[in-house]
């Protein structure tokens, strides 16, 4: 029995690089730019609707998509924060509007030029095929490279945001906007260059998660829930929320479905995120504002 | 030389500053007074644009800033130290000088020494949390972080404000010697009279908004100040 939970705990793992790869986007414009993304899935599913064409219009497999699917949805994000949340960024919930809106937009768009029909994108060649786990339950090797992939983009992020002299700036722009501007940092630039990283970081889900998924219109929605229940979790005032929420939910929903069933599993999962949240409402990682106002 | 010519400034439906016309000089230093609400703290946020006027105009070395937007007035050269310090309060002291020069567009973002002179206490609390410092270790941050950025206009807003006497001495004397020493001007909200007389050159005294006495600091009479400025 311990050795089965320990075989269950180890396949947990590329569940919590799903849910870290999926959630880093959301956490980044949520936790500087303030806005919550409501086509956050849906930029996803852009992601991976790109990774498919990488695959069967151009030949590339994953690691060409991953770029591709970065630059696609930042750019997407890019226009996306000019044109819809720019005058919108004191109104949160104009802007859970008007973000709902564009993952609207976008399902019918892509409805509009794929059809409604599934599209499958396969895994690069040499990550087929798996290795014996603990437990001899074979491992895909495709998980693994989630598993490191995961890890490499927060580390990507941590440095963009804490050793790099533009981190520091959107450090200050998320604590005190308006003193960053007074002391000469675009925040309006930040923003945008924040929005483009977040939805850039969507894209990359897009592309990893396109081979382990059929690839459909609505295949973001579920996501871009799980996301959300991420940062509720983990909170965002700390990047490593992200880590600590994708990996108690992805552990505890893989757990708990093995020892009752993968309904139970869920609930119980999201029992606690309920229990958690009553303790502590901004999240295990919340950031308690300590000055008055000032954030717009 | 920075050139405010008759601005209006609001807060939503409220107007603030009426007509209000100052000029700076270079080098000069400008003491403005008032009593609570007059528009002071509002006369330097609209200078920085986080309050920008409505009307009028305000012109920096040459340059109209009316309608240019904060960041770039700071990269022109206007420093501003805001009332209550905000300095960021997770970001180490040396972290926010740092943020200050890469701000400012400065290649080098190395404090330079003259911080350490002009503030001999902040070099222990380099790497101290901005957020635990004491209200007059703030205060000196906020001011070495408007400096680093090379200003040629300091827009001070009471400086002073909640420290005690022996701090608002220190305060003083760091004020002085940078009016001697740095080259730019200086525009300061103050409530210390008499450190404004002994130190400014020139007062401006607002009411509703405008200013309504200005001069030589030596045309501070007891009388302007039982008429405009006592409670």
């Amino acid at each position: 029995m311990g050795d089965a939970v320990l075989t269950q705990f180890f396949s947990g793992f590329s569940l919590v690089a799903i849910l870290i790869i999926a959630a880093l986007g959301l956490a980044v414009i949520f936790g500087v730019a303030g806005v919550i993304n409501m086509a956050h899935g849906e930029f996803i599913m852009v992601g991976a609707y790109v990774a498919s064409v990488v695959q069967s219009g151009l030949g590339g497999n994953t690691f060409w998509s991953i770029p591709i699917c970065f630059v696609a949805v930042g750019l997407l994000g890019l226009v996306v924060e000019r044109t819809v949340i720019r005058g919108l960024y004191d109104r949160p919930l104009e802007t859970l509007l008007a973000t709902w809106g564009v993952s609207l937009i976008l399902i019918v768009v892509i409805k509009m030029i794929f059809g409604t029909e599934l599209h499958y994108v396969g895994s690069p060649e040499m990550l087929q095929g798996g290795f014996p786990a603990p437990g001899n339950l074979p491992f895909p090797w495709y998980r693994l490279f989630l598993i490191l992939l995961s890890i490499l983009l927060l580390i990507a992020t941590f440095v963009l945001f804490f050793r790099t002299k533009f981190g520091l700036a959107v450090r200050a722009v998320r604590r005190n906007r308006s003193m960053s501007e007074a002391m000469g940092i675009n925040t309006a630039r930040v923003d945008m260059l924040i929005f483009a990283y977040g939805s850039g970081l969507a894209g990359v889900a897009g592309a990893v998660l396109a081979p382990i998924k059929t690839v459909s219109p609505t295949m973001g929605f579920p996501y871009a829930v799980d996301s959300f229940m991420v940062l509720v979790l983990g909170g965002v005032g700390n990047l490593m929320g992200v880590p600590v929420g994708a990996a108690i939910i992805g552990e505890g929903e893989t757990i708990l479905a093995f020892l009752f069933n993968s309904v139970i599993g869920k609930l119980l999962v999201f029992l606690l995120i309920v229990l958690v949240i009553r303790i502590v409402p901004r999240g295990i990682f919340g950031y308690q504002e300590r000055t008055l106002g000032h954030r717009r | 030389m920075l050139e405010i010519d008759k601005i209006n400034t609001f807060y939503g439906t409220s107007h603030i500053l009426h007509d209000l016309s100052l000029t700076i000089p270079d080098g000069a230093m400008i003491s403005v007074l008032g009593r609570n609400g007059v528009g002071k703290s509002t006369l330097l946020r609209s200078i920085i644009g986080l309050n920008p006027p409505r009307r009028g105009s305000i012109t920096f070395n040459g340059r109209d800033l009316t309608r240019m937007s904060g960041h770039r007035r700071a990269r022109l050269g206007v420093g501003y130290v805001p009332q209550g310090r905000e300095i960021i309060a997770d970001m180490t002291v040396s972290q926010n000088l740092e943020v200050a020069m890469f701000a400012k567009g400065m290649r080098s973002t190395k404090v330079p020494d003259f911080v350490y002179d002009l503030f001999p206490m902040i070099k222990p609390l380099m790497n101290r949390r901005g957020g635990v410092l004491s209200g007059g270790q703030q205060q000196q941050v906020a001011i070495a972080r408007a400096l680093v950025q090379e200003p040629d206009v300091l827009l001070l807003d009471e400086p002073t404000e909640g420290l005690q006497p022996s701090v608002v001495e220190e305060i003083d004397q760091i004020i002085r010697r940078i009016h001697a020493e740095r080259n730019c001007s200086i525009l300061l909200v103050e409530q210390n009279l008499f450190f404004v007389r002994e130190v400014t050159e020139q007062f401006a005294i607002m009411e509703n908004g405008q200013i309504v006495v200005s001069g030589d600091i030596a045309q501070l009479t007891d009388d302007l100040v039982a008429a405009h400025l006592s409670v």
